[in-house]
């Protein structure tokens, strides 16, 4: 789909494909027939045979670009945030707002990306003069991530199928598919933060540091230094330790990637890894902030189901759609020991 | 509503269409003397039951239609009561109730298309078939047949109707299509590309030993010339026209490489004429008498590719038109000048008898003028102003010093002093001495296949050693020996007109002068006579073979009957040239002359088929050279990722290459086990080749999926397959790093170093090598 010329320019006028070599060669021949016939005998029929082969590429590519700036598209989809695999009431209105008839042409989705529930996208179509029509169709997406869903162009033929010219619609609809809460990330998360001892998930929350200072009236009688005390018959109050040692950082770093399926699939499971990682930490209640060259994610926490939740509905939709430059990631400075979760 | 316009207007393209047949078919009727048939009142008919039709298709009543439209046809028929209206009324409802059938979506596919191409079949008989029939039946195949292709046609109907309006308005002719623009647009290709090889050809021409004839405007000395028909210029003129030279320049100095000092045209282009009429005048010739001699013409001279900034010009001109807007440029193709000229036969008796009498005074203007308007048909003031005259006849050596530049003797040596002093003893005047040296010179053998660029002294070489030669050298030596008697000479180069003439389309108007017509002659300064051609090369004709042998009709005995003069035989000049005179002898006999020419031939065969080959070679090096400065520049276009990858791609095919040649090995291998061992021995060796031949084409599969798998499995065995084929342990961990850095680079999305770009190339390259001594 990303090698596709078609997807790089807004018209792609080519030959049909179909049978494309018995087309050719037909009109071809005919042309070279007509040719002839009028280089040795003349005439009205000569003439007009003639005159109708050599117009007939040119007239026929004017009609198609005409017709193709007939259309009067719109799509309609119920929501645009929704989850992976998830069916969605979805709807085409194609209308010719021209005088000329539009026979013969088909619907281009982006099947890599969405799934329909009938083949309404394979049919042929025709439209006369200031008709419309309704295509409902409901529609699902394969992958996690912001791409382009539903109709994505449409494509004519001439009358005897030798040329074929598509075009993209103006208006696409832009959907932010979330991926699944899954424990993907679980059993990578328990191996390193608690099974090889580098660090303890706990939830001790009393546990206060070395650092003192003087009492004052107010603080936690819980705080008091006793110790301390013993020794000097002063009131010390132990603070805690900084909770940058509790706070678990992880950057983000999603790179552009193309529409083609692989990258589709990569970025399906970098959303996935990381949704399942934040789940971890928000049931471990414990903090997990997120660090980003963006600054509408950078700085995000996530310790309980709630903080979850948002960060699932809007930070993740965030993250889809604000890819890191190269340049931008380079210039950020990530802190040391902190998670990294790379789109690769 | 939206559906009943629908039908309505589908309901009148299917009319549009049957009438596309219909209109065809009522007019074949009518040629074949149907009586009754009127086209103006079916149409109008027809139009009127298609009306009725629309009425009640908006208004929803459209299964009345059949009823409505016959008893509107009888009231029509009983209203009119006219056997002719009766009938053209019927077959308009006939046509009108067949439309229903087209309109049936069964019957579609295939009722267009019979009707239509039987009418075709049958118009086709006839002559002088109208262009609207021809168009509507042609459109009626068409959509007949599109009808028969496509179920949905009937939406591309107007697409037809568009077409049909353009081929009515394009015109047609009953004969044939001449294709005149695209002939036009072929020839100005053709010129194109023929100017760019002449122009590339003029560019190399001086490369190599050969050259092809062109006109030469550097007086350098060319080796051996080649033929090749170049038309360079295009001489629009009378065909009877007596011109035969066309003289670009000449040169003053004889240098060792050639001629230097050239002298093109000047302002003074046309003095000559003046020191000319003056020997007229003086010698008080009558227009008859000039007429034997003298002819004024006129010329066009259009330059095709040819590339001086000479003007060529034919002897003796007059006057040239429009001068002041010729600028001192090369002159590109297309340009052209007419001109008027004076052909002299420097044969003529009459014309020889004037060099015994020279001009002792010059007249005045008037006087001149009054001579010249008198013997010439040209008003003589109007090319020569009395200013211009006066300026010329004041000095009274003008034309001597003018002629003295051309005395230069550069290249004369004591030889061809001693050869000229000897050849012109007898001779008592300076045209006498011309004409024994043009005579000797004619004894020596013309040939192109020569080059005498060699020898110190080219003219000397010529006429001592090779004693053959081309225009060049003749002319050369001519001049020089001239010069060596104290004759004024020069040097001239430009076109001699050939024997047959070739013209431009066949039309005797514009005659073609090419490149093969070049030439060099001589012109000496006879001493208040002017300048006299001479032609030295010996396959030329001389002046007295061209002379035009007329005579003014009262000396004439047998021909009194003429006019003016009439056309008698050419007089016979003696040109008092010693029989004895020859060249030096040379010193081979025949029998060795044949040994040499021999020789000379295989050596020319050796040394063209050596250069041929080289030529080839290094032909051929440079398109490689050419590829492959191509490829480099492409890489270095690249980003670093791109070359990194194209690094590693072109490692993996050098690598492919070694495993190709380890399976070819390992086959040979096994062969020769076989033969010896017998079955053991076949068996082991069996199971080697397996395992090699599975190791490379496992090379070989991750090899094409490099591009398409990024699977860690594969990259490990790409590691151990590619890595099986390195015995070297360094190697082979240079390589399983570069291998593991393509892995993160092509498939993490890492961008390269400029340092792992350099690294891969450089392995790449050593690979390069290694692939080649496997090879």
């Amino acid at each position: 789909m990303k090698n596709d010329p078609f997807f790089e320019k807004r018209f792609h006028l080519c030959l049909n494909q179909d049978k494309k070599v018995l087309r050719l060669s037909f009109f071809i021949c005919l042309l070279i027939t007509s040719t002839v016939i009028v280089s040795l005998w003349g005439g009205a029929f000569s003439y007009a045979f003639f005159y109708s082969l050599l117009l007939y590429v040119p007239l026929s590519i004017l009609y198609l670009f005409y017709l193709s700036f007939s259309f009067r598209i719109s799509q309609e989809l119920d929501g645009r945030i929704f989850k992976k695999g998830e069916k969605r009431e979805y709807s085409i209105i194609l209308e010719n707002s021209g005088f000329l008839p539009v026979a013969s042409f088909k619907l281009i989705s982006s099947d890599l990306v969405s799934q329909y529930k009938d083949d309404s996208f394979s049919l042929d179509y025709k439209l006369f003069s200031h008709e419309s029509i309704k295509i409902s169709n409901p529609l699902s997406c394969k992958y996690a991530g912001s791409y382009t869903a539903g109709l994505i162009a449409i494509s004519l033929k001439d009358p005897f199928g030798l040329l074929k010219l598509s075009f993209k619609i103006q208006d696409r609809l832009r959907v932010h598919i979330l991926p699944e809460i899954t424990d993907l990330a679980w059993s990578d998360l328990d191996r390193i933060y608690n099974n090889t001892g580098s660090y303890q998930m706990h939830n001790d929350e009393s546990f206060l540091g070395n650092d003192i200072r003087k009492y004052a009236p107010g603080d936690p009688v819980h705080s008091i230094h006793w110790k301390n005390y013993a020794r000097t018959k002063q009131l010390f109050i132990r603070l805690p330790e900084e909770k940058c040692s509790e706070l678990i950082k992880m950057v983000i770093i999603k790179t552009k990637s193309g529409m083609d399926e692989e990258s589709l699939k990569r970025r399906d499971h970098f959303l996935e890894y990381l949704v399942s990682a934040m789940s971890y930490f928000a049931k471990n209640k414990r903090p997990l902030q997120l660090i980003s060259s963006d600054p509408a994610v950078d700085g995000v926490i996530i310790d309980d189901y709630e903080s979850f939740n948002k960060a699932y509905l809007d930070t993740l939709q965030k993250i889809m759609s604000h890819p890191v430059s190269k340049e931008t990631e380079a210039k950020t400075n990530f802190p040391q020991n902190a998670l990294v979760l790379r789109e690769a | 509503m939206l559906e009943n316009k629908k039908n309505c207007i589908l309901y009148l393209k299917a009319a549009i269409f049957l009438l596309m047949i219909g209109c065809p078919a009522i007019e074949y009727l009518q040629r074949q003397g149907v009586p009754y048939l009127s086209r103006l009142s079916f149409y109008c008919y027809f139009f009127i039951f298609c009306l009725i039709r629309v009425i009640l298709i908006l208004s929803e009543k459209d299964s009345y239609y059949i009823l409505t439209a016959v008893l509107s046809a009888l009231i029509f028929m009983l209203i009119f009561r006219d056997l002719s209206l009766i009938i053209n009324i019927a077959c308009a409802l006939s046509l009108a109730l067949l439309l229903l059938l087209f309109m049936k979506e069964k019957l579609k596919p295939y009722i267009y298309l019979p009707p239509s191409m039987i009418l075709t079949i049958m118009w086709l008989q006839q002559e002088n078939v109208p262009k609207y029939i021809a168009v509507f039946l042609l459109i009626s195949c068409i959509h007949g047949l599109l009808n028969l292709l496509n179920k949905n046609a009937s939406y591309y109907s107007f697409l037809f109707l568009i077409l049909c309006l353009m081929l009515l308005i394009l015109p047609s002719k009953n004969e044939p299509l001449q294709w005149t623009l695209i002939k036009k647009a072929g020839l100005i290709f053709e010129d194109s590309i023929k100017e760019i090889s002449y122009r590339v050809q003029y560019i190399f021409n001086d490369f190599g030993n050969s050259n092809y004839s062109s006109y030469s405007d550097t007086g350098l000395l060319s080796g051996s010339v080649t033929d090749l028909k170049n038309e360079e210029l295009i001489i629009n003129t009378s065909p009877s026209s007596p011109y035969k030279y066309l003289k670009g320049c000449s040169f003053l100095t004889f240098t060792k490489k050639g001629l230097t000092d050239k002298i093109s045209y000047d302002k003074n282009y046309n003095a000559w004429f003046i020191e000319y009429i003056n020997l007229l005048y003086q010698n008080k010739l009558d227009k008859e008498t000039v007429s034997c001699f003298s002819k004024v013409n006129g010329m066009e001279i259009e330059y095709r590719y040819i590339y001086t900034k000479d003007l060529i010009l034919p002897e003796n001109p007059l006057f040239i038109e429009h001068l002041d807007t010729i600028h001192d440029e090369t002159h590109k193709k297309g340009f052209k000048y007419q001109l008027r000229y004076m052909t002299i036969d420097y044969a003529s008796p009459y014309y020889l008898d004037l060099l015994d009498k020279p001009v002792e005074k010059y007249a005045d203007y008037d006087s001149i003028c009054k001579y010249s308007d008198s013997v010439f048909d040209f008003i003589m003031s109007d090319y020569f102003s009395r200013e211009y005259y006066d300026s010329i006849i004041s000095d009274r050596y003008h034309f001597i010093n003018e002629a003295d530049k051309f005395l230069d003797t550069s290249m004369l040596t004591d030889d061809i002093k001693r050869l000229t002093n000897d050849i012109t003893k007898n001779c008592s005047n300076d045209y006498e001495k011309a004409k024994t040296i043009e005579c000797y010179l004619h004894q020596y053998l013309y040939d192109t296949d020569i080059d005498l660029r060699n020898s110190d002294n080219y003219i000397e070489s010529f006429l001592f050693y090779s004693q053959k030669g081309y225009c060049t050298h003749f002319a050369s030596a001519m001049t020089l020996m001239l010069r060596a008697c104290n004759i004024p000479a020069r040097y001239c180069s430009g076109y001699l007109r050939p024997e047959k003439a070739e013209y431009k389309d066949n039309n005797e108007k514009y005659e073609l002068i090419y490149g093969t017509y070049s030439h060099a002659w001589v012109e000496l300064y006879i001493k208040n006579v002017g300048w006299i051609r001479m032609e030295p090369t010996s396959c030329e004709k001389t002046a007295e073979e061209m002379t035009w042998g007329l005579k003014v009709s009262h000396e004439s005995s047998d021909n009194k009957k003429s006019n003016a003069f009439y056309h008698g035989p050419t007089e016979v000049i003696d040109n008092k040239t010693p029989a004895a005179i020859t060249p030096p002898p040379t010193v081979s006999h025949s029998e060795e002359t044949t040994n040499e020419n021999d020789k000379r031939l295989y050596r020319d065969i050796i040394i063209k088929s050596l250069s041929y080959t080289g030529a080839m070679i290094l032909l051929l090096l440079l398109i490689i050279g050419l590829y492959r400065l191509l490829i480099y520049i492409r890489y270095i276009k690249m980003t670093a990722r791109d070359k990194y990858l194209y690094n590693m791609q072109h490692l993996f095919q050098q690598l492919d290459k070694i495993s190709d040649k380890n399976i070819k090995k390992t086959d040979n291998k096994k062969i020769v086990d076989t033969a010896k061992t017998k079955d053991n021995a076949k068996t082991v060796d069996t199971t080697k080749s397996k395992d090699n031949t599975k190791t490379t084409a496992n090379a070989k599969a991750v090899g094409n999926a490099k591009n398409e798998d990024n699977s860690h499995n594969n990259s490990d065995m790409i590691l151990i397959s590619y890595l099986d084929l390195i015995k070297d342990e360094d190697e082979r961990k240079i390589l399983q790093a570069a291998i593991n850095n393509y892995y993160r680079i092509r498939f993490r999305l890492d961008q390269p170093s400029q340092k792992e770009v350099a690294e891969s190339r450089a392995l790449f390259k050593s690979y390069i090598h290694l692939a080649q001594c496997h090879i």
